[in-house]
This record gives structure tokens, C-alpha cells and sequence, in this order.
């Protein structure tokens, strides 16, 4: 079992502040090696996805740590991309919680941008955006 | 309706739309014959030189991807934008050089005489694995048709198969002229402009919020 849990149950951020919070765990594979716990925004929508891991820390565990624990983490809150959310595409960050080698997860999604809260986008903005660009597939067909 | 009204979007965010694109991509791969083991014995079989053969929006560029994460990350995954450039094409040489399976995304957009130095400089290599419209010289692994029902069952794996969504399905398959991604795309459009819903109301949502359903071919929406 992870846990996520920030300070004060806070879920939104502005640039330059800090997410504090901790990652809770217990009975984890013997085979485990590390907890990683990372700082990213991801993207879903129509098109294709965009992932990028803003920052990392890594948590070496001993045997004893395997059966329950607790460590705190701390991250900056980068200055972009904002959080954002309409009917094509929507931006999202997220702390998450990895084991290593296993590579079971567990992920806390957060809001950041200038407000603080995630930025919903007007339906005309994006009707005139898709109307200019064609989305991209892998395949770049 | 007044002015402001309209403005007001009633479908889903990009996030919970179920034609997401990530959803797409997770879509369990429906061979005509056989099963993932299979597959992959018969790839095996080919020495890992094959090509998988199918039209525009027909799933080849999933089943690459999805055999990248099966055989492991000693294999390359390649993909192509456009055409190969000179450092594209050298990563893959030294990829099969260094004893990995290159997997490469629509080869025919390479020129001729690349796409016979790719052959020729791999043909030594652990495997060179392709995707394609027509049938190359590479043999053919897998050949991807896409029908109809092909299109019901992937709307049913995405757990939205109500009558209204798989009408719209049947429609959208028609326009895009079996191009499933094509389909998919105009699916997503659907919901989120609020036209289509997943939750089965048992009334047309297309009908209720004035939305325009074009249909060719006959079986479509009046």
C-alpha cells in the first residue's frame, strides 16, 4: 500500500511555493529496492499525449523499512506549464509515488497556476486553435 | 437559446472524454486469428523480419507499440515523422548493429533507396519489424482489416457501447471510410461538444442539443 498525503490537504499551488507533504507505505515487495517520488504534468485529449517528470527524488529503503513506513518530501513549484483543462487537450500535474524495481505506483493529482486552480479553457478559444492546427498522430499522418 | 447559452459547453473535458487518446492506445489488439503468444511465436518464426500491413487508422501504429512494450527494452522503437533523417537513420543502423530489433513506423514514407539500405544494412541484425499500407518485401506478419464490427467491439471495450454511441459509431466509420482513427477522432468530438454521452439516457442526445449528424452510405441518423 502508498499513501499520498500533503500538508494541510492543500491540492493547489502557485509558482514559487512548495508542495509538502509525505508518502505513507507498508508491505512492500521483498524485492523493492527504492521508493521514487516524482513531480510531473501530463497531458490527455485528442491527440497525442505529452508527459514530463519536472522533478525526482529517490527513497532507499532497507528490509526493515519494507513493512511500514513514512518520509516526507518537499518539491518547488516550477513556474510552468499551468494547469489547464478543455474539450481537446488538458494539462495536469500530480505527485507520484513509484516502486522500484516493481514499478507500482500510486499518483495524487494538484493544480498549479497563477490563481492557483486549474484553468478552464472557453470553448471558442479552443474551437479557433483546432481550427488552425491538425493533430498530430505518431504515426505524423 | 440566448447568446450567452451557447457559450456554455456541455460535453466532457479532454480528461474524461472515453475516446481520450490514451484510452485508444490501451485498446486491446483483436487479431483476426490466434492470440499475443501466438503472434509472437509466429514473428519469431520470421526471425523478427516482418512487416504489419494494414491501411490508414486501421491499429498498425498500436500494435507496434504495444509489441515494443512486450519484447522489452532491449528493442528500439523508432518512430518517423515524415521521412527519415540522416541521424534517424543512423540510430537505427547502430540500434541493429548493437544487437536490437528495430521497429519502425510507416517505412513507406521512407524514399527507395533509403528503405533498401535499411533492408540490406539490417538483414544481419537481430530483426527490422515495420509497418505499412501495402504488402512490402519484407513478409507480411500481420495483416489489419477493419470492419464495422470491429468498430462495435472496440466501442464495447471502451465500455460506452449504448445504442446511441454505437450508431454514431456505425456513422462515423462510414465517413471516415474504415479509417478507425478517423472515426475515434470524430467520436471524441461528439462528446465533447456534448452531442454523444456514455451515460445511456435512451434518448438522443445529438437530437436534443441541435447537433449535426452527417451520415454517407445509408444506416446513418435521419
Amino acid at each position: 500500500m502508498l499513501k499520498i498525503t500533503f500538508e494541510n490537504d492543500r491540492r493547489t499551488y502557485i509558482p514559487g511555493e512548495k508542495i509538502v507533504g509525505q508518502v505513507a507505505w507498508d508491505a512492500l515487495p521483498s524485492r523493492t529496492d527504492a521508493l521514487e517520488l516524482r513531480l510531473i504534468w501530463f497531458t490527455r485529449g485528442k491527440g497525442d499525449r505529452d508527459v514530463d517528470i519536472v522533478a525526482d527524488s529517490k527513497i532507499g529503503l532497507t528490509d526493515q523499512d519494507l513493512v511500514k513506513g513514512v518520509r516526507p518530501f518537499e518539491f518547488a513549484v516550477p513556474n510552468r506549464p499551468f494547469s489547464f483543462s478543455g474539450a481537446l487537450i488538458e494539462l495536469t500535474w500530480a505527485v507520484e509515488a513509484v516502486v522500484l524495481p516493481d514499478r507500482d505506483s500510486t499518483i495524487e493529482n494538484i493544480a498549479i497556476s497563477s490563481s492557483g486552480e486549474s484553468i478552464v479553457l472557453d470553448k471558442k478559444y479552443e474551437d479557433a486553435l483546432s481550427s488552425r492546427f491538425v493533430f498530430r498522430t505518431k504515426a505524423g499522418k | 437559446m440566448n447568446g450567452v447559452a451557447k457559450n456554455i459547453r456541455r460535453g466532457v473535458n479532454a480528461g474524461e472524454n472515453p475516446l481520450r487518446s490514451e484510452l485508444i492506445e490501451r485498446l486491446p489488439i483483436r487479431f483476426e486469428a490466434g492470440s499475443w503468444s501466438e503472434m509472437l511465436k509466429r514473428v519469431q518464426q520470421l526471425n523478427f523480419r516482418a512487416a504489419i500491413v494494414g491501411s490508414k487508422g486501421s491499429g498498425k501504429t498500436c500494435l507496434l507499440e504495444q509489441l515494443h512494450q512486450r519484447i522489452g527494452q532491449h528493442y528500439l522503437n523508432l518512430p518517423l515523422d515524415r521521412r527519415l533523417h540522416d541521424d534517424q537513420m543512423r540510430a537505427a543502423l547502430d540500434a541493429s548493429e548493437n544487437g536490437n530489433v528495430v521497429l519502425l513506423d510507416g517505412i513507406e514514407r521512407l524514399g527507395f533507396w533509403q528503405r533498401q539500405k535499411l533492408f540490406a544494412r539490417t538483414k544481419s541484425g537481430p530483426g527490422l519489424i515495420v509497418t505499412v499500407h501495402h504488402p512490402c518485401r519484407l513478409p507480411t506478419w500481420i495483416r489489419f482489416r477493419t470492419n464495422i464490427g470491429l468498430m462495435k467491439q472496440l466501442l464495447n471495450d471502451l465500455d460506452i457501447a449504448t445504442p446511441e454511441v454505437l450508431e454514431a459509431g456505425e456513422i462515423a466509420f462510414r465517413n471516415a471510410k474504415g479509417n478507425m482513427r478517423e472515426a475515434f477522432r470524430s467520436l471524441y468530438d461528439q462528446f465533447a461538444d456534448g452531442c454523444l454521452s456514455h451515460v445511456g439516457s435512451g434518448r438522443s442526445n445529438a437530437s436534443q442539443r441541435n447537433c449535426k449528424v452527417v451520415s454517407i452510405g445509408g444506416g446513418g441518423t435521419p
